[in-house]
C-alpha cells in the first residue's frame, strides 16, 4: 500500500445528485483523495477553476450529458479561457456515452487523459491515481 | 416455324386496303408516328398525335424536322442523332431511346422513340419511319418511388438517432440506480439503519424518474412519425381540460392560469391536449422563488399571413438567450435535477405536434421576468377567435 499513488484534490462535474454523492463516497472511501469538491453546473466549475486563489486540482471527473453547458462546451472553453494551467490538470471524461465520435472528440482536448465507463469504481480510482503519478 | 394462320393473312390485307385499321393499330398502341425523307431531309411527316402528346396543335405545324428538334432536350437529341447515324449505317445497331420534351405548358415529357431505316435494293437508307411512345408516367412514379425511399431513408436515420439518444438517456438512471446498490452492498446488513434508509429512498426517486421517463418517451413516440387526423377543435375546450388536467400542480404552486379568447384550429385533440398541459405546466414548474406563477393564454389572428399564434405567457424564471436554441432539442435541460424535475422531451415534443399541425412553435423571454411561448398555426376559416 505503502507505493500506492494518491490523488491530492478530485473535482466532480455532473449535474445527477445521487451521482455526485456516490462518487464523493467512493473517493474517500478509497483512502487514495484528499479532497472532493462536486460542481453540478460546469459554467460553476469553470468559474472555480478560473480563481487565482483556488487550491491545487489533481484530476477531473468530467460527465459529458449536462443541463446547459455541457461536456464539450466545458473543454473548449476552459482550454481557451485557461490555457496551459487548464491542460495541467487532468481531465477524466467520466460517461454513460459511448458513441466513439464522442469519444474521438474529447480526445482531441490535451487535457483529456482517459474514459471511463459509468459508474466509477474503485478500481477506477487507483487506475486513475496511477495514471496521475505517470503523468507526474 | 411459319405462321400460316389465314386470319394474319387477312389482317395484312385488311391494313393495307382499309386506312382505318392501321389508324386503329397506331392510335391504339402508340403516342405519334413520323416518317420521314432522308433523300430530302426537310420533309418529315409527323403524325397529329405526335404534337397532341406536347400539348401542340398539330395544325399550326408543317412537317420540317425543326419543329421537334426545337422542343427536345439538347442533350437527348445529341443523342438520338448519334444512334440515328449508326443504326443508318448498320442495320444491327438499333435507333431506340428514351428522350425528353418539353410541352407547351413548361412540363417534360418522356418519350421513348423508336425508329427503323427504310433501304434501297443497294442498302441505302432512303427513309427512316419512327414511333413514339410516352412514358410520362412511368417516369413520374418512378421519381415518386425514389421520393418515398429517401423520405423513408430519412425517418429511418431519425428513428437511429432518436434510438441511440433514448437508450443513452435511460442509461443515466440505471447507471445512479448501481451507483446505489453498491452502495447498500457496502453498507451491508448490519449497517445503520436510517442510512441504508436515505440509500433506499434515492434508490425510489430513481426509479420513479425512469418511470417518468420511459412514460414521456412514449408520448414522444405515440407523436413521431403519426399522422392524425385533423378535425375541428375548440382550443377553449383543450385549454379548460389541460388546467383541468394540472389543477393539483397549479393549486400546489399557488399558481393562477388566465384563459382569454382562444380559436378553433383544425387539430388531433390528443396532441393538442398534450402540447396545452406540457406548456402550461413548464409555465407552472419554472416559478421564480417567492412569485405566485400567473400564466396568460391568449391569441392573434393575422389576417395577411393567415396564421394564428396562441401565446403562453408566464412571470416565471426566463430562459436566457444563449439557452433559447437549446430547449427545443431532445434531452437537452437547463436545471438539475435537484432543482427543477424534467425529461428533456416536453418541449420537443410540443415542436413536434405544433409541426405535425403545419404550425411551428418560438419563444421568446427575459429571465427574470418570464418567458412567452407562441404556438404559430394556419388559421381556420370560421374558426374566429372567440
Amino acid at each position: 500500500m505503502t507505493d500506492q499513488a494518491s490523488i491530492g484534490c478530485a473535482m466532480i462535474v455532473d449535474d445527477e445528485p445521487f451521482d455526485q454523492m456516490m462518487y464523493e463516497r467512493i473517493l474517500k472511501r478509497s483512502g487514495l483523495v484528499d479532497q472532493v469538491i462536486g460542481f453540478p453546473y460546469a459554467a460553476k466549475a469553470l468559474e472555480y477553476l478560473a480563481r487565482e486563489d483556488r487550491p491545487k486540482v489533481d484530476v477531473i471527473f468530467l460527465d459529458i450529458n449536462m443541463p446547459r453547458m455541457n461536456g464539450f462546451e466545458f473543454l473548449e472553453a476552459a482550454s481557451r479561457d485557461l490555457g496551459p494551467r487548464f491542460v495541467k490538470v487532468c481531465v477524466v471524461m467520466l460517461t454513460t456515452s459511448i458513441a466513439p465520435e464522442d469519444r474521438a472528440r474529447a480526445a482531441s482536448f490535451e487535457a483529456v487523459r482517459d474514459f471511463l465507463s459509468k459508474p466509477l469504481s474503485h478500481e477506477d480510482v487507483v487506475h486513475v491515481a496511477n495514471l496521475l503519478a505517470e503523468v507526474e | 416455324m411459319k405462321d400460316n394462320n389465314y386470319l394474319k393473312a387477312e389482317l395484312t390485307d385488311l391494313i393495307q386496303s382499309d386506312e382505318s385499321t392501321w389508324n386503329f393499330i397506331q392510335q391504339g398502341s402508340l403516342d405519334g408516328i413520323w416518317y420521314w425523307d432522308l433523300e430530302d431531309p426537310a420533309n418529315e411527316w409527323m403524325s397529329p398525335e405526335l404534337w397532341e402528346l406536347f400539348g401542340i396543335d398539330p395544325a399550326t405545324k408543317t412537317h420540317c424536322p425543326d419543329e421537334w428538334q426545337d422542343i427536345i432536350f439538347p442533350e437527348d437529341l445529341a443523342l438520338a442523332l448519334k444512334n440515328f447515324e449508326a443504326h443508318c449505317a448498320d442495320p444491327e445497331c438499333p435507333y431506340d431511346q428514351v428522350v425528353r420534351y418539353r410541352h407547351a405548358d413548361g412540363s417534360v415529357v418522356w418519350v421513348r422513340c423508336r425508329g427503323l431505316a427504310i433501304r434501297d435494293e443497294t442498302g441505302k437508307p432512303i427513309r427512316m419511319l419512327g414511333a413514339h411512345t410516352d412514358l410520362t408516367a412511368v417516369k413520374k412514379s418512378e421519381e415518386n418511388a425514389r421520393n418515398g425511399w429517401r423520405a423513408a431513408e430519412l425517418a429511418n436515420s431519425e428513428l437511429k438517432s432518436f434510438a441511440y439518444s433514448v437508450s443513452h438517456d435511460m442509461k443515466a438512471p440505471a447507471n445512479t440506480l448501481k451507483l446505489l446498490l453498491d452502495e447498500l452492498e457496502h453498507l451491508g446488513l448490519g449497517s445503520e439503519r436510517s442510512e441504508a434508509q436515505s440509500i433506499l429512498d434515492m434508490a425510489q426517486k430513481t426509479v420513479t424518474r425512469m418511470q417518468t421517463q420511459i412514460d414521456d418517451i412514449l408520448d414522444y413516440t405515440s407523436v413521431i412519425g403519426f399522422e392524425p387526423k385533423l378535425e375541428p377543435l375548440d382550443l377553449s375546450k383543450v385549454a379548460a381540460d389541460a388546467v383541468a388536467a394540472l389543477q393539483a400542480d397549479i393549486r400546489g404552486a399557488n399558481g393562477e392560469v388566465q384563459i382569454g379568447p382562444l380559436p378553433w384550429v383544425d387539430g388531433a385533440a390528443t396532441q393538442m391536449n398534450i402540447l396545452f398541459q406540457n406548456l402550461i405546466n413548464n409555465a407552472i414548474k419554472f416559478h421564480r422563488d417567492g412569485v405566485a406563477p400567473v400564466v396568460r393564454l391568449d391569441a392573434e389572428t393575422d389576417p395577411a399571413n393567415g396564421k394564428v399564434t396562441i401565446r403562453f405567457t408566464d412571470n416565471g424564471i426566463g430562459i436566457p438567450e444563449a439557452d433559447q436554441s437549446r430547449i427545443f432539442a431532445l434531452f437537452q435541460r437547463l436545471h438539475t435535477r435537484e432543482n427543477f424535475a424534467g425529461t428533456g422531451i416536453g418541449l420537443p415534443l410540443c415542436l413536434r405536434i405544433a409541426m405535425i399541425h403545419q404550425g411551428t412553435l418560438e419563444v421568446a423571454s427575459n429571465p427574470g421576468e418570464g418567458s412567452c411561448f407562441s404556438l404559430i398555426l394556419p388559421a381556420k376559416s370560421g374558426g374566429e377567435i372567440s
